[in-house]
């Protein structure tokens, strides 16, 4: 599949000279000369180093609730290049009121699959100028004009692999026809259950290990769309409910409490644990919560948002206790 | 908080015979009317549960038990109205899906299940509450001292 770069292009030079949106969100050339980063592009003249190929990894989303907490009074739309992972952090925001509807203005992408960002840039193959997913291959095309081909079922991000929204259907202009793929049904939960089957003792010292590992940046925190109160537990000195420091019990405290904040609410984006510096794998608790909620709850689609939150209901037929 | 810490921030191990330290949280409708129950009716249960009541069981926030457990505690009991019986009409079947996800969640992060404890006691239970409690200081006095989501040496 080929990224509708120029129709991206086009779409976008009329919205912006037409001002019907103030700025696009879109993506860049990276520093390292390898991977994509996210841009901002305010002028119909500069769409120039607009880039959008299968390195479009990073969600751009979370930066509509930056925006619409600096301008609370609305200074007019915002143009956004969604895929359907995208979109449903978007659903998120609207449908807890932090960036209304009519403020966003999403140019969907069909996406069968992205690189894996780490992998691309482990392969070492020089400076990228594009990268295209073939049917079975990554076809990366180097600044050097030279083309390789790298291998889907190895390359492919892992959320790819259980993607559940291959077309952005809520998004107001489609950039591409539709691709035909078979959306999975869900998350993929092997890791959750392979967990889970440890005894109590094995799984603490696996997740002591990885928390040990967080600095508290907060990045987690930060890139979540579905991590948006104005005013948050971790930021609050009073009451205490957690403080900086490093050890045990405030890491088992903060991370508990971050995946609990958005469970039955997260959408599946994986970003949390993309932009973890430190390498935790966040989305196993997330997961866990995810798949609990699904399946306690008899809920189908844990990962969507919905009218009602599955935490922000009951039904009288729940899963009791003894 | 400052409530909590007091009560459980002291280490665990007296000499001797390990005594658990049991975080008790009872709806002020129906559980801490059991327990009162007890009490007046001069029912013999192990000292074990530190009671902290709360207005209704839904005023859990699943950080009161990730707290107890950082700051001291071996086991941490919840107790509310039987669903269908809240003084608030529906609090305890919120609690009831946060605390199945919590104790779910709670597992899966390492913690021994059995450490948390989930139970609808009515205000005329006294009974039950005090069975409740000397089964589960039982429980977790078998399991030892708890040294997980905490910051002490194993």
């Amino acid at each position: 599949m080929t990224a509708p770069v120029q129709q991206l292009k086009q779409k976008a030079q009329e919205l912006l000279a037409s001002g019907k949106v103030r700025y696009l969100l879109g993506y860049a050339q990276a520093f390292d000369g390898v991977g994509v980063r996210p841009a901002v592009f305010y002028a119909a003249d500069d769409l120039e180093r607009m880039v959008l190929d299968a390195r479009a990894v990073p969600g751009l989303v979370s930066y509509l609730f930056l925006e619409a907490r600096e301008n609370p009074s609305d200074p007019g739309p915002v143009g956004v290049v969604v895929k359907g992972c995208d979109v449903r952090a978007a659903e998120r925001l609207v449908a807890d009121h932090r960036v209304p509807r009519e403020r966003i203005v999403m140019l969907g992408v069909p996406c069968q699959g992205v690189i894996d960002p780490e992998l691309l840039g482990a392969a070492g193959l020089g400076e990228v100028a594009a990268v295209e997913l073939d049917a079975d291959s990554f076809v990366v095309s180097g600044v050097d004009g030279e083309t390789r081909r790298l291998p889907r079922d190895e390359y492919l991000l892992a959320k790819c692999r259980s993607c559940t929204d291959h077309n952005p259907r809520a998004a107001d202009i489609m950039l591409a026809e539709p691709v035909d793929v078979a959306d999975a049904s869900g998350p993929d939960f092997a890791e959750v259950e392979q967990l889970d089957g440890m005894d109590d003792a094995e799984r603490y010292e696996f997740w002591k290990q990885q928390l040990s590992k967080c600095i508290r940046c907060y990045a987690c925190r930060n890139v979540c769309p579905a991590c948006t109160c104005r005013s948050c537990v971790f930021d609050q000195a009073e009451p205490d409910w957690l403080n900086e420091s490093v050890n045990m019990s405030e890491q088992m405290a903060f991370h508990f409490t971050r995946a609990w904040h958005v469970a039955g609410r997260c959408v599946d984006c994986w970003e949390c644990q993309r932009v973890c510096p430190v390498g935790i794998p966040l989305m196993l608790l997330n997961h866990k919560l995810m798949k609990d909620v699904g399946e306690m709850f008899g809920i189908e689609r844990p990962f969507a948002p919905a009218e009602r939150e599955p935490l922000g209901c009951y039904s009288s037929d729940d899963p009791d206790f003894e | 908080m400052s409530h909590v810490e007091h009560q459980v921030a002291r280490p665990t191990e007296i000499e001797g015979e390990f005594e658990p330290k049991i975080v008790g949280f009872l709806c002020r409708w129906c559980s801490y009317q059991g327990a009162d129950l007890a009490g007046t009716g001069r029912m013999k249960q192990p000292a074990s549960v530190r009671i902290i009541r709360v207005p209704c069981s839904a005023r859990m926030n699943p950080q009161f038990v990730v707290r107890a457990f950082n700051r001291g505690a071996d086991g941490v009991l919840v107790a509310g109205c039987h669903p269908g019986d809240c003084h608030y009409t529906s609090g305890n079947y919120y609690t009831r899906r946060r605390m199945k996800l919590i104790e779910s969640f709670l597992r899966f992060m390492g913690i021994e299940p059995a450490r948390l404890m989930i139970r609808w006691i009515s205000a005329s239970e006294a009974q039950i509450f005090s069975h409740t409690v000397a089964e589960f200081t039982e429980t977790v006095r078998a399991m030892g001292p708890n040294r997980r989501m905490r910051d002490v040496k194993p």
